[in-house]
């Protein structure tokens, strides 16, 4: 019983690390109509310039380097809307994006690698630590992630239902060329969607420094595992990426309570590409 | 009608130039054999290599090559390398070299690729090389096998899949340990330790399942009981594995995967209370790997490994002070077993008393109780060279010594 219930803790901790990925497929999704399969890279960048540059090399305290990562990633984020999102989406498919951002995730990866050097390490004292209730165990950084996961999804609800820019992309979300007409600039629209959402990797890059540890690899499972998230949140609804990442996260932990436990990653997939068949709009989506 | 015999003549050219690209082992050696009249070398013997042909004692140049992965995943590794056997070769060199000759070591970046590996190992012969070092990777030292083995060039890798012993290739030296021996004293060292029931955390790779298989082997023979649970490279949460081990009521747990995964698994291990003790694969007593764990995580674990720095064994404390000396930095794995294969090859030519590669070749496999940083050198039936491992304890994010291994 203690085993199963370890399991499930964990399993909703690891959810909430699904969501906030989900969170930037949503975001992204609805506000361009594109998917972008570099998120996991993004992620990685940010957690590596935090760490590596910032805390390693310039020895910064963490809230300076906090708010510079974010400015960076910002920057990097509006350059990659500039770069690759606006330009390929008046392509005649979505593909083309999709395949911009696949080999952009490729790009990064390879120059996070020549930079930085491949020797995974960590950084002291940042989130550790464990939360002890009897013999169950949270670690701090878990509780973080919850906690910031449940902020980022009101504060983006807020400020897309209650702000101008925050209207103009759902304007620009559901129609580009009606939003055009009403005077809206959709590529500024994007670039700062995408700022937005690559500030909100840099989040979750460091957030899950404690857990993974930092090397070049160490959001690749947790990008796919997202947008399976996504999926099954359905997409479109922010809060449906929290019930994704959860409904994962729980499934996949307790399914290896019986299933032996390198069958783990199957069990994202298999649910996927079940809710691709079944209900395509998942959980809450609303049905296209 | 222009674009027909276009068509044409090009792909006669690629016909052509694939052609000339493939099979060309060992064919060019001949340009760098040895220029000075052979007085009294040994005959060669194989036609197809054109081996260098002997002369000793006359100042010409015995020269060497090193493929090392100088770029790629593990640049740092393939550096250490590098830094080993140029110091195992300077060190020749200061004696006097072999038998009057000085040693020329030549070095080519493999850029841990297979295809690369082979073309650096093609250069090499091509430059009249009368021993190879490296490559290091398992599944590089089995790409050039088969090129070495035409070439008739003694090779010597670290790499440590099991299949290696089983190529059958007289000219392929191995100069770790292999997988097989190291799970097998990992295995040893927990019954030692007093253990009846053993839980393996195995990475689902080549690396960990066939350690898993000797493991699982090793406990059968001996009667301990015995569980396991797998994962996967890039797996981050071993939550469920833990907690089934921790159900199984395992007093003693081995693990056997990579770097990343085993610094969480540590972490992990000592979140959720499973407070046994541990043998692990050689990652945990590696500097990166140390660096990335907090000391409880890993205080008291046990890892077997080629090379401890604290060893009081003199043979490793001389090598260790003189490579100090030489670059400022501490040597690790990589430049002590490397450099002990080197001493290896350079044995075996001055054995031979000439350079040619088939000699060097038997006189290695004679090779006895040669004593390396990394324990004795013993050429057996499947040209493995180390029989021993070193067990290590971790204290204080420090590795001590703890004993020599030796298996069968």
């Amino acid at each position: 019983m203690g085993t199963i219930l370890q399991l499930l803790i964990s399993g909703i901790a690891m959810g909430f690390i699904y969501a906030l990925v989900a969170i930037e497929y949503t975001l992204i999704w609805n506000s361009t109509g594109l998917l972008n399969f570099s998120h996991d890279k993004i992620i990685t960048v940010g957690a590596y310039i935090f760490a590596a540059t910032f805390i390693v090399k310039m020895n910064m305290n963490k809230p300076l380097a906090i708010v510079l990562t974010f400015m960076l990633m910002g920057i990097l984020g509006a350059v990659i809307a500039s770069g690759i999102f606006n330009p390929l989406r008046h392509m005649r498919s979505n593909i083309f994006a999709v395949m911009g951002t696949m080999m952009l995730g490729r790009i990064l990866a390879e120059a996070i690698r020549l930079i930085f050097g491949p020797v995974p390490f960590t950084i002291d004292n940042w989130l550790s630590g464990t939360i002890r209730i009897g013999t169950l165990m949270v670690t701090k950084a878990n509780v973080i992630i919850c906690v910031v996961a449940i902020l980022v999804v009101i504060a983006l609800q807020l400020f897309m239902n209650f702000t101008k820019v925050g209207k103009a992309m759902r304007c620009v979300a559901q129609n580009k060329k009606a939003a055009a007409l009403m005077g809206i600039n959709v590529a500024q629209n994007i670039c700062i969607t995408t700022a937005i959402s690559a500030i909100i990797c840099s989040v979750i890059g460091m957030l899950i420094i404690p857990l993974f540890n930092i090397s070049t690899t160490m959001a690749a499972s947790i990008g796919l595992k997202g947008f399976s998230a996504g999926v099954i949140g359905g997409f479109g609804y922010l809060p449906g990426a929290i019930l994704g990442g959860l409904f994962i996260g729980v499934v996949e932990n307790l399914a290896v309570a019986v299933l032996p436990a390198v069958y783990k990653d199957i069990v994202s997939f298999v649910l996927l590409i079940i809710f691709l068949l079944v209900r395509p709009s998942g959980f809450l989506g609303k049905k296209a | 009608m222009l674009k027909k015999w276009a068509a044409i003549t090009l792909s006669t050219l690629m016909a052509f130039s694939l052609a000339a690209c493939g099979g060309q082992p060992a064919t060019t050696s001949g340009s760098t054999a040895a220029p000075a009249a052979p007085a009294g070398s040994t005959a060669t013997g194989d036609t197809s290599a054109a081996a260098a042909a002997a002369a000793t004692g006359n100042g010409e140049v015995i020269k060497i090559g090193l493929i090392a992965m100088m770029t790629g995943d593990n640049p740092l590794n393939g550096e250490r390398m590098n830094q080993g056997v140029q110091m195992a070769v300077d060190e020749c060199n200061a004696a006097g070299g072999i038998n009057g000759s000085q040693v020329e070591l030549i070095v080519v970046d493999d850029q841990t690729l297979q295809d690369v590996a082979v073309t650096s190992a093609n250069k090499l012969i091509g430059e009249g090389v009368v021993g190879i070092i490296g490559p290091h990777r398992s599944t590089n030292a089995m790409a050039v096998e088969a090129v070495v083995k035409q070439a008739g060039v003694a090779t010597f890798t670290g790499g440590t899949s099991p299949a290696i012993s089983t190529l059958g290739n007289d000219y392929l030296f191995r100069c770790r340990a292999s997988d097989g021996i190291f799970a097998e004293a990992a295995a040893a060292y927990a019954k030692e330790l007093g253990c009846k029931k053993v839980g393996v955390f195995f990475n689902n790779d080549d690396f960990g399942a066939g350690a898993e298989t000797v493991i699982k082997q090793y406990c059968v023979d001996n009667g301990l009981e015995y569980t396991a649970e797998g994962h996967n490279t890039g797996d981050k949460d071993f939550t469920p594995q833990i907690m089934k081990m921790k159900d199984a009521g395992v007093d003693t747990v081995i693990i056997w995967t990579h770097d990343a995964e085993l610094a969480i698994h540590a972490r992990q291990i000592y979140e959720l209370g499973l407070a046994v003790q541990v043998v692990s694969s050689p990652g945990v007593t590696m500097q990166q790997v140390i660096d990335m764990c907090k000391e409880e995580y890993i205080e008291g674990w046990y890892g077997v490994t080629d090379y401890v720095s604290t060893s009081d064994e003199p043979t490793l404390v001389a090598f260790k002070e003189s490579f100090q000396v030489k670059y400022g930095i501490d040597p690790e794995l990589y430049a002590a077993s490397y450099y002990g294969g080197t001493v290896a090859l350079l044995e075996g030519i001055k054995a031979a008393g000439s350079t040619d590669r088939k000699a060097v070749m038997e006189a290695v496999k004679q090779v006895k109780d040669l004593k390396v940083p990394i324990g004795t050198l013993t050429c057996d039936e499947n040209n493995d060279l180390i029989h021993n491992i070193n067990v290590a304890q971790i204290e204080n994010k420090v590795p001590r010594f703890i004993q020599s291994v030796t298996v069968e």
